[in-house]
């Protein structure tokens, strides 16, 4: 039986036409209802964990159990275990939304713990962008900011930069400053340049209220166009949400 | 015989899934499709109601391509004596094959067939001369014919359509004629058009081209075009730089923003020639050129909340259209007669689409399910727009609106992010975005109705395609 299961499933994994899809859908449907193996739960299950994958950071324990348990549930499958194979399959689709909504309710926190962790790592680098005041023998650098998802408010995280930032620049008033916001590569062209523009104006006002002069400070939104990080990871997305300072 | 068979073991087949639908109670997605229709449109807004709702609901209808025209296209033959290997006629061969297969209106027979069943040497280009029975047995209902004779730089195409099944000619709506090779392309696209127009009653629009921005060298990103079967690709000169959001000007002129260190500008290119044509505070783009009345819609941020603006090319005749302090206005994009625009806001949290007259009265909320709808584009029709969604998985997918009743449809489903759709000159097509064959998005071409879809190029990294209206 489990030839024919992995035949089907390479159709399936093969077939990018609908009529060949449709007919594997038949097939499926007809063998899983008359004992064979538990292919559809198997797909949903394979599926959840495609969707959950970039839960992978932010809830690790619960997306590693849901793949070890779709593991065994194949393995089950394939030695013709077949309710074994079901029991499991449903367990790891269960266990890969868990992990989608424990990702989201620590969201804030797994991205305050990433960018705490990227902070170490910028410092144990050399500086990037060095300013030298006239009145100050240390080197700094205006630090880069992070925004949520969809977000262009200002974060627990990013206000403490924000802070630093600002007491640089009261401190040094000849300098000009530009900022440039960014968003992460998902969504569409022109409405990331709008967020974006949104981020860096929403950066302008928080340093407004902290005695910055607007005059010095001008703001540009560059969308997805300029990425920071080119991968699809989640963390790759989350260094892509930024406002950069440039002085001048 | 084997037609039986076949019929048989489906049939066979058919009753086998059926039973063991019932015993899995339907809940399969697919069979879920018939129940959920969109939900309506709302009289008056509610605030954050567009934060629940489903939009993974609405599924693409079920249903394979519809019938389509068997017509088989053999190599065209020269007319002067010994012209091996025949490049040109087969390039023309080729070019109709490809249209036809985009048009998703008929299919080619595979060519590999013909030589076994037809003598390709002696097969003519009169009804007295074509052998109908041959090509009856390639599986055609028509077959286009074609001769060409070059001179080296020019080269004159002629192009036949033969109805198998009567054994006649059909009269189309095109003439045979000369071009210079190398633009010898639009002919046979006019000629695909004709065939069209006979089947259908409507021309086609290949030839017409589509405007798109490629990746450049680093950071920076140019201007390009393509015919609408994904041939001919040429750049524009612009100078370097984040190039991006181009669209169609006046005749063959384009128009484009460049991100910059020193501000957001729009260009206008014509002529090889680059002009700046806004030199506002903050950002413009997202731009869309109403020929009939000159004039354009555009995003323009004056160093505050992007708002939509309408303007001359010459910079007179500035006009605000929304003025809503606290969010985005972006993406207008024009109804035909240049009246309205459709365009993204997120006054109500989130964007949505929007239409509204040009004189900035009579705003209306257009999508009331998803919570991220951007980049409308208006049908030429007028009775749909188009726009990118992205649904509960975040992912970005494409679907249509009735301007009138807000019904919606979808057209792509499970396969990459797709985005950015543009409707071809008649309506009958999209062409849009899509990341299901790789990472960097490539473009493709869908017929209206999402049934059939084509990869249009191989290229990676092509974005925001507009066609040529």
């Amino acid at each position: 039986m489990s030839h024919v299961f992995s035949l089907i499933y390479s159709l399936r994994l093969l077939s990018r036409r609908r009529f060949a899809f449709g007919l594997a859908i038949a097939l499926t449907l007809a063998i899983s209802a008359c004992g064979g193996p538990p292919t559809e739960a198997l797909d949903a299950a394979e599926k959840s964990l495609l969707s959950a994958a970039w839960s992978e950071d932010c809830a690790t324990e619960t997306y590693n159990s849901a793949q070890r348990m779709l593991r065994e549930a194949q393995e089950a499958a394939a030695a013709g275990r077949h309710d074994e194979a079901k029991r499991k399959a449903e367990a790891a689709q269960r266990l890969a939304e868990q992990a989608k909504l424990d990702a989201e309710l620590n969201a804030e926190e797994c991205e305050r713990r990433k960018n705490a962790l990227r902070a170490v790592e910028a410092r144990t680098e050399t500086v990037v962008h060095n300013v030298t005041a006239t009145n100050e023998t240390e080197t700094f650098s205006l630090e880069t900011i992070y925004f949520d998802f969809d977000e262009s408010s200002i974060n627990e995280g990013s206000r403490r930069t924000l802070d630093q930032n600002a007491r640089w620049l009261l401190n040094n008033q000849t300098q000009k400053v530009r900022i440039e916001g960014h968003t992460d590569a998902r969504g569409t062209a022109e409405y990331n340049i709008a967020l974006s523009q949104r981020r860096g104006e929403s950066v302008k006002r928080y340093l407004q209220t902290l005695g910055v002069d607007a005059p010095r400070m001008t703001v540009v939104g560059y969308g997805k166009e300029r990425p920071a990080a080119f991968g699809d990871r989640e963390q790759d997305h989350a260094l892509n949400r930024r406002a950069e300072f440039k002085t001048h | 015989m084997l037609r039986t068979f076949t019929w048989r073991f489906g049939a066979t087949l058919l009753a086998c899934s059926i039973a063991c639908l019932a015993l899995t109670a339907g809940s399969h997605p697919l069979w879920a499709q018939e129940e959920t229709q969109p939900n309506p449109p709302e009289a008056t807004p509610a605030a954050g109601k567009s934060l629940v709702d489903p939009l993974s609901l609405i599924t693409v209808v079920p249903g394979g391509p519809p019938m389509r025209i068997p017509i088989a296209v053999p190599d065209a033959v020269s007319l002067a004596e010994a012209d091996d290997p025949n490049e040109m006629g087969r390039e023309i061969a080729a070019i109709i094959r490809r249209n036809f297969e985009i048009s998703g209106l008929f299919e080619v027979p595979p060519i590999d067939t013909y030589g076994g069943l037809v003598d390709l040497q002696r097969d003519g280009m009169t009804t007295s001369s074509v052998n109908f029975d041959g090509w009856y047995m390639v599986g055609a209902a028509a077959v286009v014919k074609g001769t060409y004779r070059s001179d080296g730089t020019t080269v004159e195409i002629d192009l036949k359509l033969f109805d198998v099944d009567a054994g006649r000619q059909i009269k189309l709506n095109w003439t045979p004629s000369t071009a210079r090779i190398g633009s010898h392309r639009r002919i046979v696209h006019d000629f695909v058009n004709a065939v069209i127009e006979h089947y259908t009653g409507e021309r086609g629009v290949f030839g017409s081209r589509i405007l798109y921005s490629a990746p450049g060298a680093g950071h920076t990103r140019r201007i390009q075009s393509m015919e609408s079967d994904g041939g001919s690709i040429s750049g524009y000169k612009v100078p370097e730089g984040l190039n991006i959001l181009p669209t169609w000007g006046p005749a063959n002129a384009i128009l484009y923003t460049r991100l910059a260190d020193e501000g957001d500008f729009a260009y206008l290119f014509q002529d090889g020639e680059e002009s700046q044509i806004t030199d506002f505070p903050g950002w413009s783009s997202g731009m869309d050129y109403c020929p009939s009345r000159g004039l354009l819609a555009l995003t323009v941020s004056m160093g505050e909340n992007p708002e939509i603006y309408t303007m001359k090319l010459d910079g007179s005749e500035v006009t605000r259209v929304t003025n809503l302090p606290d969010s985005i206005q972006t993406s207008p994009s024009w109804a035909p007669g240049c009246n309205q625009l459709a365009f993204v806001s997120d006054q109500s949290g989130r964007p949505q689409i929007y239409t509204v007259q040009a004189d900035g009265t009579n705003m209306r909320r257009l999508t009331w399910v998803g919570n991220y709808n951007t980049t409308p584009e208006w049908s030429p029709k007028g009775d749909r727009v188009a726009f990118t969604a992205r649904d509960e998985r975040n992912v970005f997918d494409i679907f249509t609106v009735n301007t009138q009743n807000g019904d919606i449809i979808r057209l792509t489903q499970d396969q990459g992010h797709n985005e950015e759709p543009t409707w071809s000159p008649d309506g009958r097509y999209l062409v849009f975005q899509s990341t299901r064959d790789g990472r960097q998005p490539r473009l493709y071409i869908m017929s209206a109705d999402g049934r059939w879809q084509t990869r249009l190029s191989e290229n990676p990294g092509l974005r925001t395609p507009v066609w040529q209206r």
